[in-house]
This record gives structure tokens, sequence and C-alpha cells, in this order.
């Protein structure tokens, strides 16, 4: 019984001593309660969790032993409010152990859903979270006392506690007397704080905001600054790895597989990892303390002018990291058309893929490439606004909580952190690898299979079919169409084929190169942000957006092609 | 007086919500109800919505919805 002792009023379920074996126990809760943070703890999986209300938009699951853990999207009550929240209520009714993830701060109010569950007749348990939070502002909460008035047990023991208490199937019930609300739970001091009060402010918001961004670009893009300098170390070491691997060898074939294929193409993207980390730490560290919660409120007038979702903030920030992942929050919304134009809209803004992709076309042609680099990221953003603004449909009410400024955990933090930058080495290691094998054959084998040079290559053959849509912006290497083209499976790709067939650089001049990455910023994003976009929006919606973006990424680069070649 | 009318740090006492079906829910299952004392924490940029605070609750609501909140001061 060492596992309930934080449980006062404990007793064992004593009829059925496994009572959770081979069942199936869903989590549930308010939005922005901590249900994936205690999913990932139970199942040790990494789901993305975030500070905002509504990260989670559907219901995700993983068996553990014989209990088949869900994680359900946040829901403040039956009748429902947003899309997201409908496929919440049937996960949870289906359940043969409703786990009520409840936020401690905002218990009074969370406690609608707590009821409801309970009438439901599924076995419930209610297990709180930022209770530490909640005795910092001075208040407190008795779980034995809670639980004698809901009449269903609670739980504020941590995360492991309670997953051996499910799988023993030791649930206590809550013996004593009924007991009043106030006896169990104070709230302590709800007032705003100095901090809450600043955030708050629009204008502060704004300029903290833009402040961030850039400090941000700065850190990791400066040639003087932590990102650049350890992205050289990175590089230097994947060299000499590369050195390493190749010395052994003998057939020219195989080494320039392994040297300019695998090292050069992969091992180049690779050394981005760095930079991507100071811009996800940036991100990580706004999510986690509150700050974009604040901001995506203060700022909201910037996007009901675009005629976007107020919501659509946290979606855009998401994209920074990954379109893909941007396009699954817009779940959350209350209406198709709000939606939809916010997935129309989210390939303009630069993916950390998209990173490696500029500075490798703008790094030769600046000693300093940090302006030019902020530039294609603000141009990114401005885009997906006015396009926003010329999008017709219609517009979604802002009825959205907002988190309370706290001084991020940075236990969270870092594995957050560390779990991006893992995707991200996976990626590279996997799929970019792989594709950078495949375009190392291609480019060194002719139709009948003999090894020749990369201008005889089939790969030659076939890029030079789309080389003429590149002319018009100062592109006349097939190698970099064919660049582009890889940008389609995954953007990582670009930068690898470029490094690849290319090691010298890509040899553009400023014209070219800025025309180049325009097309990239506003190109359709990689298939697995299709994906998400087709399982959202619809094949035929998704086709008639990439096909724009299409057009105005051609459109774009010619014309940014012409005005740079008159500078 | 609407809660849109209201300035930042003014609270007011709500009258009547003149909303319904899955926006009147939600601000109910916040605890955002007539009777209930809100406070006005701050506005957005160009004014498009309004922050209020019941309780330990903060919510940001778009002014078309925040019009529909009437307040007694």
């Amino acid at each position: 019984m060492k596992s309930i002792r934080r449980c006062p009023y404990g007793y064992k379920l004593a009829a059925n001593e496994s009572a959770t074996a081979g069942k199936k126990v869903v989590l549930a809760g308010n939005p922005n309660a901590g249900k994936t943070t205690l999913f990932n703890a139970l199942t040790h999986s990494n789901l993305r969790t975030g500070n905002f209300h509504g990260v989670t938009t559907s219901p995700a699951q993983k068996t553990v032993g014989n209990i088949t853990y869900v994680d359900v999207p946040g829901a403040y009550a039956f009748k429902t409010y947003s899309m997201e929240e409908k496929s919440a209520v049937d996960e949870i009714k289906s359940g043969d152990l409703v786990i009520n993830v409840v936020d401690a701060l905002t218990l009074e109010n969370s406690l609608n859903l707590t009821r409801q569950i309970i009438a439901t007749g599924a076995p419930t348990v209610v297990y709180l979270t930022k209770c530490a939070a909640l005795k910092r502002r001075g208040g407190f909460v008795d779980t034995g006392k809670l639980s004698r008035y809901l009449g269903v047990p609670v739980f504020d023991c941590p995360p492991k506690k309670l997953k051996k208490i499910i799988e023993d199937g030791s649930i206590p019930k809550p013996a004593g007397e009924k007991c009043g609300f106030f006896e169990a739970y104070k709230a302590g001091d709800t007032r705003i704080s100095g901090a809450d009060k600043l955030f708050y402010n629009r204008i502060f918001a704004l300029f903290f905001f833009i402040a961030a961004i850039i400090a941000m670009f700065f850190l990791a893009f400066h040639p003087l600054m932590l990102g650049a300098y350890l992205k050289g170390l990175m590089e230097k070491l994947i060299g000499a790895f590369g050195d390493f691997l190749t010395s052994k060898m003998q057939n020219p074939a195989v080494i320039s597989l392994f040297s300019e294929g695998i090292i050069g193409g992969a091992g180049s993207v690779l050394a981005f990892v760095p930079q991507l980390a100071v811009l996800y730490l940036f991100l990580t560290l706004l999510d986690e303390s509150g700050v974009t919660s604040a901001l995506a409120f203060a700022t909201d007038g910037i996007f009901e002018k675009a005629n976007l979702s107020g919501r659509a903030a946290f979606s855009l920030v998401s994209g920074f990291g990954c379109t893909a992942a941007a396009i699954m929050t817009t779940r959350g919304y209350s209406t198709q058309s709000a939606q939809r134009r916010t997935v129309a809209i989210l390939p303009f803004v630069p993916c950390g893929a998209k990173l490696p992709v500029f500075l490798t076309f703008l790094s030769p042609l600046f000693e300093n490439p940090f302006p030019a680099i902020t530039c294609f990221y603000f141009a990114g953003v401005a885009a997906a606004l006015i396009v926003s603004v010329a999008v017709k449909g219609g517009n979604e009410g802002l009825l959205s909580e907002v988190a309370p400024i706290a001084l991020p955990r940075l236990k969270t933090v870092i594995e957050k952190l560390l779990n991006y930058l893992k995707g991200f080495i996976i990626k590279v290691t996997g799929i970019v690898t792989l594709f950078c094998v495949a375009s190392w054959v291609l480019s060194h084998f002719s139709f009948d299979f003999k090894y020749v040079e990369a201008e005889q290559s089939m790969l030659s053959a076939f890029s030079k079919l789309i080389l003429p849509f590149f002319y018009p912006m100062g592109v006349i290497d097939w190698r970099i169409a064919y660049a582009a083209l890889c940008g389609f499976v995954a953007k990582e790709n670009v930068a690898a084929a470029v490094a690849l067939l290319m090691p010298d650089g890509a040899g553009l001049g400023l014209a070219s190169a800025i025309a180049f990455c325009t097309f990239m910023l506003f190109c359709p994003a990689c298939i697995s942000a299709f994906s998400a976009s087709v399982k959202e929006t619809g094949l035929k919606f998704t086709l008639k957006c990439a096909a724009f973006q299409l057009l105005l990424a051609f459109l774009g680069a010619y014309v940014t092609h012409l005005i740079f070649a008159f500078i | 007086m609407k809660v849109f009318d209201l300035k930042a740090g003014e609270t007011g006492v709500i009258k009547n919500i003149g909303l319904s079906g899955s926006a009147l829910e939600r601000l109910t299952s916040l605890g955002i109800k007539v009777g209930e004392r809100v406070e006005v924490i701050s506005f957005s940029l160009f004014k498009s919505s309004v922050l209020i605070s019941c309780a330990a609750v903060r919510v940001g609501i778009r002014k078309s919805l925040a019009q529909r909140i009437e307040v007694d001061i």
C-alpha cells in the first residue's frame, strides 16, 4: 500500500486485484490541464505538449502492459464548443477508467466537467496538476476532503505512483463523511501579477515579441554568436568523421558515396542542429512561461484585421518549428472556414527545415547573414497575413483562456528541446540520408547504368526538363532545379542536395540567390505538411492551396530576380 | 453597460449574457455567468478583443462577443 500513502482515506478494491487489466484508461479534462504531460509520463511517450489551450487535437493512445491509455483533447463540457471537443466525449464515455485531469489553479470551474464525467457512470478518478503553483499563490487543496466532497478518489501524487495504483488496480474509494467544497479547497491569491499586466499590455507585448524574435535570430545566425559558432564546430566534427570513415576505403565510387553522398549531403544538414536548437529553445521558453499565450491575446488585433482566428497566433508560432505540426493545431478551431484559412497560410511561415536552405544560399553572399535571414522570416509571416486578408471566408470569435505568466520549468524546457532535436536528427539520419544515397546513385549513373560524371547522369537529364521554369529567376544550373524539387519530400533535402551535388557551394549571385530563397519561402510545404492538410481540410482544398502557392512562388521569384537584377 | 465599454482595471457584475449555444456553454463552464463579478484586465492591439478575469480564470473575448455581455458597475 506504499504507493497510495498520500491518499489518507485509502483502501484496496478487494474484489478485483487487477481491476484495469486489458482495459482502457481515458485521460480527460479541460484544455491545458496537463493531460498530455501525464499521458507522456504514464506511457513514456513524447507527444507534443504546450502551455496553451488546445494543443492536443485528436485522441492518442498507447498500450503499456495490458492497459491502453487514451489521451483526449481538452473539453470544458459535454455540450461542445469546438470541433476538437466532439471526439473527446465519445472516448470518455467508452473508458473503463477515466482519469479526470484537473488544473488545481482553476479547480472550481473544472469540476463542471468532472461532475459530467462522474454522471456517465464510468469509474472516475480525479488527478490534480499544478498543485505547486497553487501553493505558491497561497491556496491549498486537500485531496482527502475533496474526494469526500466529490465521491470519487482524488490524487495529487507523482505520475509514477498513479501508474502503479492503476496497474495494481488498488484504487481507493473515498471514505468518511461528506464535506464542503471550501474545506477542501482554497484558491489563494488570484490577482493579476505585475508580470501578467506587463505582457497583457498590447504595446509592450508587440515590441517584446518582435524583440524576442530578432534576439533569437541574432543568437542563432550572427557569425560571432553561439549558434553559428557551434555550427562551425559541428561541421568540423562531421568532416573529421567522414575522413576517418573513408580513410580505409579503396573503391573510388564507394568513397564518393560516403564522402559526397552521405557525409557531404546528410552530414551537412546535421550541422544545423545547434542553430535549430537556439531557435527552438526560444520558442519553448516563450511557450512554457505563458508568454506565447499572453502575446496571442495582446496581438489579436493584427490577426483580427487579417480575418484570422484568435488562436491563429499560436498556430503561426508553431509554424516556425514544423508546418505539419502547426496544421494539426488548427483542429481546435470552432469553424471550418477559420481552420481552412489558417491552414492555407501556414506554409508561408518558414519552418525549421527551411533554415538550412536560406543559410545555404545566403551565407556565401553575406559575411553576416543574420539581417537577410531575419528579413526572410518576417517576409514569410507578412505574406501569410496578406494572403489571409485576400482569401474569402468567415471569421471566428476569440473566446480563449489565457495562461498566467510563470517561470518555465527547466526540466520541461530541456525535455521538449531534446525531443525536437531528436526528431530532426532521426529525420536527417533516416529519410534525408536515404534520399542522399538515392540522389548520389541517380547523379553518378547514366540511363544504361554506367558510372559517369554528374553532367551525363540520369538525374541531370531529368532535371533539365524542369530547369526552364527556373531560368527567369536566374537559375541555370540543373542541380539547383533538382534541389528545389527535392524540397517537396522534405525541406531538409534542398540543402542536402546542394551540398551533395555542389560541394563548392551553389554559386548563385545575389539576385538569383534571393529569388531562389523567395521561391523556397512561398512554395508548397513538404509531403508531411501536405498530408496533414489533406487530413484537416480535404484533398481538393489542399491541392488548390498548393497550386496557388506554387504559382506565387514562381511569380514571386521572377519578380524578385527582376528587382534585384536592376539594383 | 457592456463589458467591452469598461476601462482596464474596472469591474462589473454580469447582468445578462446575450449569447446562445456553444459560446454561452463555454463561458458558463469557465465560471463566467450572470451575477459573477468580472474585471477588465486589458485590451488587445487595435482593441479587437478584451481580456477579462473572473476568479482564477482569464479569458480573451473578441469584441463582437464581448459587446453582448451586459454588466452593472
